[in-house]
């Protein structure tokens, strides 16, 4: 079990925290996940990021096999439509032929030119029917053509090879479709020549907005029909002896790396159009550092994402370890002042968010400090009422003290009085004898006038009425010492005083009074001393002041100590006049004015009597010679 | 009652219950210089009768000087005062307290209601005497006090 003595040392200040321990719990909950995400997506991130990339690419080149293959489908349609429609007519005339071929070639764009032939290859109509030299196109022979081979050779429809216009500079194919009689044997075909350049419009439009892609289509030779640079697309160059650009093996995707015609380190996804056995590869290529670069970038985003998402994640802990530790903190500073004895603190009431927990807390400790609260000023004003009481009784007390007294004195006037006029009148006549006797009745009458005075100034202890003032202590010390100047001249005694004396703020003359009877006090019990000496000092405290005067007389035995300030106590060793009331009257002032008296005392060495008043004695504590003014006012 | 048993100028009122101390008060005035009649009454009503002529005391002379104690049989000492004190004719007269108490509130009381002076009475009887001897010196010879009004 802790004593009090623990419980009442400070606390010590360099713990942490109630907020510092939930902001070092939410700060790691907040944290590590986002740490762990972080170092698993950062090593995994470059691969992600390639396999993203190469996600891409696949995408694009299916996306422009699909394009190349639809474009191409559609002219050798075309074609084959005119090709049906000669066969329709069934006629090879010059005049019937040459609108059809005109009227098809404007409907489909992408056609450069356009003929209809026989079945030796040589053309009949062409469209346009000239040439830029103003020759006409028709009557050329296309026999020797690889197309026209092929589709003799087959009976269908054919394709040439890639090959670059000779006006246009473009590179181009040639489509030819048969044309049959009724019976089925060939007797002509029609040929369209298709410019590639739109392919690479096609190209150019597909990966606009996706920055370093590169796309190169190659014919099953490896010659480029698309490429970036333009000089190699318009020189159809082959490109089959570097390793990026060969063609695949089979259907489907492949994934490489290689360099380009210039040497730069690409990342390639490759796929064939295989449609009308044309066996294009179609190659799309980004540079690898680009795609490092890519990655490396997106790493640092990451990086990036995860480092604010930590600091969010600490300041969302920060915003929390105060929201949840700030209730309980102001309980404690609450539950603090109030262990201090200030009731006038409040627990705040819980609001909607507080925890149920620290509700039912705030709520106890609230009720708590209300009743406590409520106890203390129960309390208070029972004490207070006591303190009336025990007031009261104490002025009912002094109030017939002093009438007793005062009741006393006129009998002891009369007996005095008489005798005093006795010995007057008839002294002569009593006799030696009767003369002794009346000064018996004298002296014991002066004696019990004495007790009566000292009864009396007792009594006014209480009921005198106080002024306070800035009080020179040395100049009240030297009035107590004039008022028994004679005593201190007949007696040879030292008097030493520790000038200056702290000043105070009390009545003037119940200070001197106190100074005078503890004076006296000490000089009735100097005893033998053959250098009596007394000395008085004085110093300030905090709030009060305390001043002690010193005599190096016979000193107090143990068994009297209790006795001291009690009435009509006189110490039976010493015969001394007096009827010892002084110091009970200087400890009633003392203690009225919420001050302490106290002695050390040895045998034989000396006493030395301390007493301490507040500064500033306010006028509550003088109260009752207020009140008594207060009364005879009314 | 009359000590002197002579009319004299100075006509003295003293308001004792205490039997001794009206005869320490005759003793104390003493001095046979100055011309004094003592009359002594034993209670605060006789008192009043005395100033104010009534019953016993209609032929009562016109007192110079009262001695008046506090506490009194019928009437306190500060109730004749006050009559005295609030009587147009009477308060001219000089009133001498003279009494066993030194309370301050009584003091202050007597002094408000008009008192010309206080004196606690001593124990020892030789304080006693100097003190009515000044007393009859001071307001009997030295004090010079304005002729009755009429």
């Amino acid at each position: 079990m802790q004593s009090v003595h623990d419980l009442n040392q400070p606390r010590r200040k360099a713990r942490i925290g109630l907020r510092g321990y939930l902001f070092c719990c939410l700060g790691l909950v907040a944290a590590l996940p986002v740490l762990v995400l972080g170092v698993i997506q950062v090593t995994k991130w470059e691969a992600k990021q390639m396999d993203d990339v190469d996600q891409e690419r696949q995408f694009v080149a299916q996306t422009l096999i699909q394009g190349i293959g639809q474009m191409v489908d559609g002219h050798v349609r075309a074609v084959e439509t005119l090709a049906g429609q000669v066969q329709a007519r069934g006629s090879l005339d010059q005049d019937v032929l040459q609108p059809m071929v005109s009227s098809l070639r404007a409907r489909y764009g992408g056609f450069s030119v356009m003929y209809i032939a026989g079945a030796d290859g040589v053309s009949i109509v062409t469209d346009p029917p000239f040439n830029e030299d103003g020759k006409p196109n028709a009557g050329t022979d296309y026999s020797k053509r690889d197309y026209y081979r092929a589709m003799v050779r087959t009976g269908r429809t054919a394709i040439s090879r890639v090959q670059i216009g000779k006006r246009s500079g473009v590179p181009n194919v040639q489509i030819a479709a048969p044309v049959r009689d009724p019976k089925g044997d060939m007797v002509g075909f029609v040929e369209g020549s298709l410019d590639l350049d739109g392919i690479q419009e096609l190209v150019d439009s597909t990966i606009k907005g996706m920055p370093g892609l590169q796309v190169a289509v190659l014919d099953h030779e490896g010659r480029v029909i698309v490429y970036p640079d333009e000089k190699v697309r318009k020189a159809v160059k082959n490109l089959s002896h570097l390793a990026l650009f060969k063609k695949l093996g089979g259907n489907g995707i492949e994934i490489r790396t290689g360099v380009d015609d210039k040497g730069v380190a690409m990342r390639a996804s490759i796929t064939t159009l295989t449609a009308y056995d044309l066996d294009w590869s179609v190659v799309v290529y980004r540079p690898q550092v680009y795609e490092q670069s890519q990655a490396a970038a997106a790493r640092t985003q990451v990086l990036t994402v995860a480092g604010l998402a930590l600091l969010v994640g600490l300041i969302i802990a920060t915003a929390l370890a105060e929201g949840l530790a700030r209730p309980i903190r102001k309980l404690a500073n609450v539950v603090t002042a109030v262990s201090k004895g200030d009731l006038s603190q409040m627990p705040e009431p819980p609001h909607a968010l507080t925890p149920r927990e620290m509700a039912a807390l705030q709520v106890d400790v609230r009720h708590m400090v209300g009743q406590l609260k409520d106890y203390t000023t129960h309390m208070e004003k029972k004490i207070e009422e006591r303190t009336e009481q025990v007031r009261e009784a104490n002025r009912e007390l002094e109030s017939f003290l002093y009438s007793i007294t005062h009741d006393l004195k006129a009998p002891v006037i009369s007996l005095y009085g008489m005798a005093a006029m006795l010995q007057k009148k008839c002294g002569e006549q009593l006799g030696e004898q009767g003369a002794h006797y009346l000064r018996r009745l004298m002296s014991n009458a002066g004696f019990m006038e004495q007790l009566i005075t000292d009864l009396l100034n007792f009594s006014k202890a209480g009921k005198h009425e106080y002024r306070r003032e800035q009080l020179d202590v040395d100049r009240v010390v030297k009035k107590s010492l004039d008022q028994c100047d004679s005593r201190i001249r007949e007696g040879h005694v030292t008097v030493k005083v520790r000038s200056p004396l702290p000043s105070v703020v009390f009545d003037h003359n119940a200070l001197c009074k106190i100074f005078l009877n503890i004076i006296s006090n000490g000089m009735k019990f100097m005893g033998d001393q053959a250098h009596p000496c007394i000395e008085i000092g004085g110093r300030e405290l905090d709030g009060f002041v305390e001043y002690y005067v010193k005599d190096n007389g016979i000193g107090i035995d143990q068994k009297y100590h209790d006795k001291v300030f009690k009435m009509f106590q006189r110490l039976k060793e010493v015969s001394v006049e007096g009827t010892g009331i002084g110091l009970a009257i200087v400890k009633k002032i003392v203690d009225m004015a919420g001050g302490r008296i106290w002695f050390e005392s040895e045998v034989g060495k000396g006493t030395t009597f301390f007493f301490r008043i507040p500064k500033e004695v306010s006028a509550r504590d003088l109260g009752d010679g207020y009140e008594l003014e207060r009364v005879s006012n009314g | 009652m009359n000590w002197s048993g002579y009319q004299m100028a100075n006509v003295i009122l003293l308001v004792e219950d205490n039997e001794d101390h009206a005869e320490m008060v005759k003793q104390s005035f003493g001095d046979d210089a100055i011309a004094k009649e003592l009359h002594w009454v034993k209670d605060g009503q006789e008192a009043l009768d005395f100033v104010q002529h009534k019953g016993k005391h209609m032929h009562a002379p016109r007192p110079t000087l009262i001695l008046l104690d506090i506490n009194l049989p019928k009437a306190n000492g500060l109730e004749v005062l006050r009559v005295i004190k609030e009587d147009y004719d009477l308060k001219v007269i000089p009133v001498v307290m003279l009494t066993t108490s030194d309370r301050n509130d009584e003091i202050l009381e007597c002094y408000r209601l008009g008192v010309n002076s206080f004196i606690t009475k001593p124990v020892k009887f030789e304080e006693y005497f100097d003190k009515l001897h000044s007393l009859e010196h001071y307001w009997l010879a030295t004090n010079r006090e304005p002729s009755p009004a009429h």
